[in-house]
């Protein structure tokens, strides 16, 4: 059974279409990466795998569940990491983890080894007890990929998760996805680092301007650009129809 | 100093000051040229209807207001220093410290003293209506009084102290970011305890001072003694003028210069603690020096353990958000604003208490349930999207957001209840009957704030967030004054002694209010909840972009 899937959705605000006509299956055990312009519709994409924003018409599902019929079985599934975490500032790490893990149901062990060994990895441990306000970015990054790992999902939705990540910890959030998966869990992931994308995504869709427009692995990404020997940027440029930077560049009056 | 950088900032400060709060939201008003219009119009309006109606005042009259107009002249200097002061603070405990260590002023090339001056001719601009309110006032009953010719040093003075407030207000803003910074980082829970209390205090303080018997008593007390704390800086504006009205030249010149130095004096404090605590930086409290990890999950009465954490981090946003913390005195405020006219006035407190009582709890059980249920959705700003990415249901929310709202409700009006029944007691039935009736509203009135709440939240962060639409506050309210007046109507039946006149003791009429009251309760809040819970659903349904 696919892990996310996602049949003929649309969704529009204001009239204006910010995904149009998109299906996607993410089966257990890949990670899929979502890449695409600014404003491509990947972000609303993801909300609405969440279920907080609803479609205008078609169909989510995680593992089988309806997203729109069963919202909250469905979330129980999932674990989330938005582009920008708006956390509670105002609590300690401590306490915005418990809050958490009492939504997902975590017994209080099981929550306190998790807790443990992600803050241990991740170097946060002594962090613990401090208000969250005084965090970092990437300080802030690592509680929300914590608290989407607690309840072990086995559907993970990332946007832009190594955002702010200094290069060990985004090596070790790049480990952990990969193992993951290697597990069965089901991940879309989105990033703006093509390189990321090539060394963490088993697939890769590109969007732009509400659609996928590529489906595949590098290498049929690759093969669709007609460009078999090129990088993931030039065949993400050529795809997007963006490979013109140079003359944009070129004229600017720097 | 640059004059185009400081009149330019003071420009962007006055119009993001003014936006943020609430009037300020529509752009008209923040429009600095209407600004202008409304104060010239503050000014003339009074000033024309007194200097039309003045004249015409009888004579034996005139003796009562002479003293008064008098008073004005000398006191006013001192009400503005201190109403400014007041509102700037209170300004500033309104605004988030993240928010405020973000100002882009902060890495723009802009002197410390450029900011203050500009800073401070924001402030100025901002509350310029009420100066000009004030003059309008005071200056045809000087005119009128014989004291035409204190007149240009009493407005050039009174601006002066107007402009004190506004410059005080950036020093007590260094020195809070200063403190407020160290105490955090050093005590956690205990610096998060202590600026509660400040806050309360602080609140109940200015509740308490803007007290109609009591400011009139203070004002006297200043103007009979204002030659006495000659030595008090903040007092020089009035003793210029003082001295003036007494043919004193000389002690009103020192003054006034004394007064301008001051001026400067404090412009260059403000200025240098500007230059040493620049910005404030949102510091990491450690609210436990362990590092060790100690998961919670707990119960309470009828909360499940998702509810009781949701309530919990209610308790801590009310507790450690700056700009929630006024929330939370709103119980202590209203206990005292609801009391101290009563005990303060001529009148005996007894006969006072006892026909006031039955209002003042119904009016704190309306008012504490609403104001602090409506802002629970919106208080909650950008993270909200925890709420619609966690499994939470609306129920489990329902309860979480209501439990604080209830029982720092039913805190203010057990204080409340308790106090008139100790100053004025009254028999046990009758007072209970009383309770059940508000208690019963009170929770309907909750139900009714949450589900106004989350169909017009607002969750703008910003100084002096009112998290909720002007449209919801209005709905809530008007829902609420509905719910208030069908649950409170077999306790109004009985406070008019109607089941008296059916042959009913004074026990069995309390006892058939108090069931009266259940069964209407228990209706309506039925009704209230519904109206609660289709709204949270309908919010939760689907995220706005």
């Amino acid at each position: 059974m696919d892990g996310i899937t996602l049949e003929s959705v649309k969704k529009t605000f204001d009239g204006k279409v910010a995904v149009n006509d998109l299906t996607l299956s993410v089966p257990a055990g890949e990670v899929h990466g979502l890449l695409g312009p600014n404003g491509s519709g990947k972000s609303t994409t993801m909300k609405m795998v969440m279920g907080i924003i609803k479609p205008d018409y078609g169909k989510i599902s995680l593992c089988g569940v309806d997203v729109l019929r069963q919202p909250l079985d469905a979330k129980r599934l999932v674990g989330y990491v938005p582009e920008l975490p708006y956390l509670y500032e105002y609590l300690t790490a401590s306490e915005y983890l418990d809050f958490v893990g009492t939504a997902y149901g975590i017994d209080l062990k099981s929550r306190r080894e998790r807790v443990e060994e992600l803050l241990q990895a991740l170097q946060m441990s002594e962090h613990i007890n401090e208000v969250m306000s005084g965090f970092s970015q990437g300080m802030k990054q690592k509680i929300a990929f914590t608290a989407a790992l607690l309840h072990r999902p086995k559907v993970l939705i990332l946007d832009e998760v190594l955002n702010g990540l200094d290069p060990r910890s985004a090596k070790i959030v790049k480990d952990i996805l990969l193992r993951l998966a290697g597990e069965g869990a089901s991940i879309l992931f989105s990033t703006h680092v093509l390189e990321i994308a090539e060394a963490v995504c088993s697939r890769i869709s590109i969007m732009n301007e509400g659609s996928i427009i590529a489906e595949g692995t590098v290498q049929e990404l690759r093969s669709k650009a007609g460009m078999p020997r090129s990088t993931l940027e030039e065949t993400f440029l050529k795809l997007t129809g963006s490979e013109d930077t140079d003359k944009i560049v070129e004229a600017l009056k720097l | 100093m640059n004059r185009s950088t400081v009149l330019s900032l003071a420009t962007v400060l006055f119009k993001s000051y003014f936006r943020a709060s609430r009037l300020g939201r529509r752009s008209f008003f923040s429009n600095p040229r209407v600004l202008l219009a409304i104060d010239l119009a503050l000014f003339a309006v009074p000033f024309a209807l007194l200097a039309y109606a003045l004249p015409f005042v009888p004579e034996n009259f005139r003796g009562n207001i002479q003293p008064v107009a008098k008073q004005a002249l000398v006191v006013l200097p001192v009400v503005l220093t201190a109403v400014v002061i007041v509102a700037g603070v209170l300004f500033e405990l309104g605004q988030s410290s993240g928010l405020a260590s973000s100002e882009a002023v902060n890495w723009l090339p802009v002197s410390p003293s450029e900011y203050i001056l500009a800073s401070s001719l924001s402030i100025v601009f901002t509350y310029s209506p009420l100066f000009f309110l004030c003059l309008g006032v005071t200056i045809p009953l000087a005119a009128d009084f014989g004291f035409l010719s204190a007149v240009p040093l009493f407005v050039s003075i009174s601006f002066v102290a107007y402009l004190w407030g506004a410059v005080i207000v950036e020093v007590l803003r260094s020195v809070m970011n200063r403190i407020s910074s160290s105490v955090y980082k050093k005590s956690g829970r205990v610096g998060v305890a202590l600026r509660v209390i400040l806050v309360v205090i602080l609140l109940v303080a200015v509740q308490t001072a803007f007290n109609p018997y009591l400011l009139y008593d203070a004002l006297s007390v200043i103007v009979n003694g204002i030659s006495v704390v000659w030595f008090v800086p903040i007092f020089w504006p009035s003793v210029a003028v003082v001295s003036f009205l007494a043919s004193d030249a000389f002690r009103a010149t020192v003054f006034t210069l004394l007064s301008l130095v001051f001026t400067l004096l404090i412009f260059e404090g403000a200025s240098r603690l500007r230059a040493k605590y620049w910005s404030p930086v949102p510091v990491s409290i450690a609210v436990s020096t362990s590092t060790v990890y100690v998961p919670q999950g707990k119960s309470l009465l009828w909360l499940d353990p998702i509810a009781f954490a949701v309530a919990s981090k209610e308790l801590r946003s009310l507790t450690r958000r700056r700009e929630m913390t006024r929330f939370l005195a709103i119980p202590v405020v209203l206990v005292v604003a609801s009391l101290l006219p009563v005990l303060t006035s001529r009148t005996n407190t007894r006969t006072s208490l006892s026909g006031a009582s039955v209002f003042l709890l119904a009016e704190a059980s309306i008012l504490l349930p609403i104001m602090l249920s409506t802002i629970s959705i919106g208080q909650e700003g950008k993270s909200i999207s925890n709420i619609y990415m966690l499994p939470i249901s609306v129920k489990e929310l329902v309860n979480g957001k209501l439990f604080l709202s209830w029982v720092l409700s039913a805190i203010g009006i057990l204080a409340i209840a308790l106090l008139v029944q100790f100053l004025a007691p009254v028999a046990v039935l009758q007072f209970l009957a009383v309770l059940v009736a508000v208690l019963f509203n009170m929770l309907t009135q909750g139900y009714v704030g949450l589900g106004a709440g989350s169909r017009y939240p607002n969750f703008t962060i910003g100084p002096r967030a009112r998290f909720i639409t002007f449209t919801g506050l209005a709905v809530a309210f008007f829902i609420g004054l509905l719910m208030a007046a069908g649950a409170l109507t077999p306790l109004i039946i009985y406070e008019a002694g109607f089941f008296g006149t059916l042959g009913l003791g004074p026990n069995e009429s309390a006892l058939l209010t108090i069931v009266l009251t259940a069964a209407v309760g228990i209706s309506l809040l039925v009704l209230a909840r519904f109206y609660c819970l289709q709204g949270v659903k309908k919010l939760f349904s689907n995220m706005e972009a």
